[in-house]
């Protein structure tokens, strides 16, 4: 529930204001931490994106001197470290997407009740997570700040701290690889 | 076919986290950072985020370098403005012994610290002030590849807010080593030119031409600067070219200390100062004091601060160690991977 007074005030200046006053990274936290966890919890499952967001905004709110002042929007700096964050549970990563690809379900979300997906959407699904599960860390890390996240190539670039031309790359190269999924040319 | 399209359908109805989905993320948040709470649902800490148990006690030890230097009286006469108290704390600096931190050694610096703490008023649901009074001390390796430490420990308050609520005894965060964000202030500043040009062409490429902007990068570098005083000289050099600077003769940092200040009308009713000594033009430390009653909405409700209220930190002492001390053993470990 952000006031709107605050809701105008850029992320920067948040967290500027943090300096002195630690109460102003809460409302950063608040306008963030909600489509962050959704982020993670696509990657992750939903138990997993919890413990996410609380090591992400911990490390953010340390480090909050170093961050870059002519970044008004703070998300490339907060999904850069939440990329970081996700990487160390990599084989929790993939184990969720195998288990998905082998029954068409998240293990994680059975006991959640979630419904079933149609038979349609599996036969999109599967493939396509097959795919997400064979590319490089790196590549999926890039691709999923896209697609997921919606970031440009420079905010990508600024999340992972490599050149727009890697950015370039690592998408063609990921992309490429889930269209030959999709096409039923590349299995994973 | 575009794959991005049907990437982006993949799980596209999971939900946003709710509030209390998050209450566990965000009270861990709060509590470190020592924000009031709001009133918790139902907080599941599933796992103590980052808390774990007693690492090896690191052995201690004081090898004292202590930089305490007294720069003897810089010209004479009264200061006449902002600029000359900046080239005589520049001078200062210039004169001040550089540390240099052998093979594993650490910079210790000791620092005292004056924070805000709002709680709620059940009775009315207001957030009055407290203000805290603390320790700080921090570890910084010379080498990026080891693990640094700070202890924070607060040690009166005045205010409303229950003693629980700010004094949590003596606080140690150990930071493990990593790439990235990159390394601690004795090793990311020793890369910093010492060249008053080379430095001002740095800070302009990191922040651009705002006055603001650069001011508030330069009172964070100052504050990291003790650490190294041929740096120091140059940064204060660049303060004096900044728009908007003023001469406060009189004040007191937070450690009671009087001194003399440069200092920025940040707007919004707050002024932010850089705080020296007034006969050895030494920096003291940085504070930022309310020139009017500030207001403002925060997700827990309105905050006021008043007229003259102030926080900020000042630098006791800084000197060269041979090792982390023992840490305490509820030690928080924070690991930023890369």
């Amino acid at each position: 529930m952000a006031e709107p007074a605050t809701a105008e005030v850029a992320d920067t200046d948040l967290i500027r204001r943090s300096w002195r006053e630690p109460e102003a990274f809460a409302v950063l936290f608040d306008r963030h931490a909600p489509a962050l966890h959704r982020y993670a919890a696509r990657r992750l499952g939903p138990d997993s994106a919890d413990d996410v967001v609380s090591e992400v905004f911990l490390a953010a709110f340390e480090h909050r001197q170093r961050y870059r002042l002519d970044q008004a929007d703070a998300r490339p700096w907060l999904y850069g470290i939440a990329s970081n964050v996700i990487g160390k549970r990599r084989r929790a990563e993939l184990s969720r997407y195998r288990a998905y690809v082998r029954g068409g379900v998240d293990p994680v979300e059975i006991g959640g009740g979630l419904v079933e997906e149609g038979v349609g959407t599996l036969a999109v699904n599967r493939p396509l997570v097959a795919a997400l599960a064979g590319l490089r860390a790196g590549d999926r890390d890039a691709l999923l700040l896209v697609a997921w996240v919606g970031l440009t190539y420079e905010e990508v670039a600024a999340a992972l701290d490599i050149p727009v031309g890697t950015v370039r790359s690592r998408l063609n190269r990921a992309r490429k690889k889930v269209r030959q999924a999709l096409e039923g040319t590349d299995h994973g | 076919m575009d794959e991005l399209k049907e990437l982006g359908r993949l799980w596209a109805d999971m939900p946003e986290a709710s509030e209390q989905d998050l209450a566990a993320s965000r009270a861990a948040l709060l509590s470190r950072a020592g924000m009031p709470q709001r009133p918790r649902p139902r907080i599941r800490f599933r796992r103590p985020a980052l808390r774990v148990g007693l690492v090896g006690a690191l052995a201690t030890g004081l090898s004292a370098v202590i930089v305490a230097a007294q720069v003897g009286l810089l010209g004479a006469g009264s200061v006449a403005n902002a600029q000359d108290l900046l080239k005589r704390a520049s001078a200062a600096a210039a004169g001040q012994e550089e540390l240099v931190p052998g093979p594993g050694q650490y910079v210790h610096t000791k620092m005292r610290v004056r924070k805000n703490l709002y709680t709620r008023d059940k009775a009315t649901g207001k957030l009055p002030l407290t203000v805290v009074h603390g320790n700080e001390e921090r570890w910084d390796p010379a080498d990026a590849n080891r693990p640094w430490l700070m202890r924070e420990q607060s040690y009166a308050a005045e205010g409303p807010a229950l003693r629980h609520l700010w004094d949590r005894g003596v606080v140690d965060i150990l930071h493990e080593p990593s790439y990235c964000p990159g390394p601690r202030a004795y090793a990311r500043l020793g890369d910093w030119p010492s060249d008053v040009g080379q430095v001002r062409a740095k800070l302009v490429a990191q922040v651009g031409e705002d006055p603001l902007s650069q001011w508030n990068e330069l009172k964070r570098l100052v504050k990291e600067s003790v650490v190294r005083p041929s740096l120091s000289a140059a940064l204060y050099r660049v303060v004096a070219e900044v728009d908007g600077i003023e001469l406060v003769p009189e004040v007191v940092d937070v450690a009671g200390r009087p001194g003399m200040a440069v200092a920025m009308d940040e707007g919004g009713g707050r002024r932010s100062e850089l705080i020296f000594d007034r006969s050895t033009y030494r920096y003291l430390g940085e504070r930022t004091v309310n020139v009017a009653d500030v207001r403002e909405d925060t997700p827990n409700g309105t905050i006021t601060q008043p007229k003259g209220a102030t926080t900020g930190t000042a630098v006791l002492g800084v000197e060269l160690v041979p090792s982390l001390p023992a840490v305490s053993d509820k030690v928080s470990r924070m690991k930023i991977p890369c």
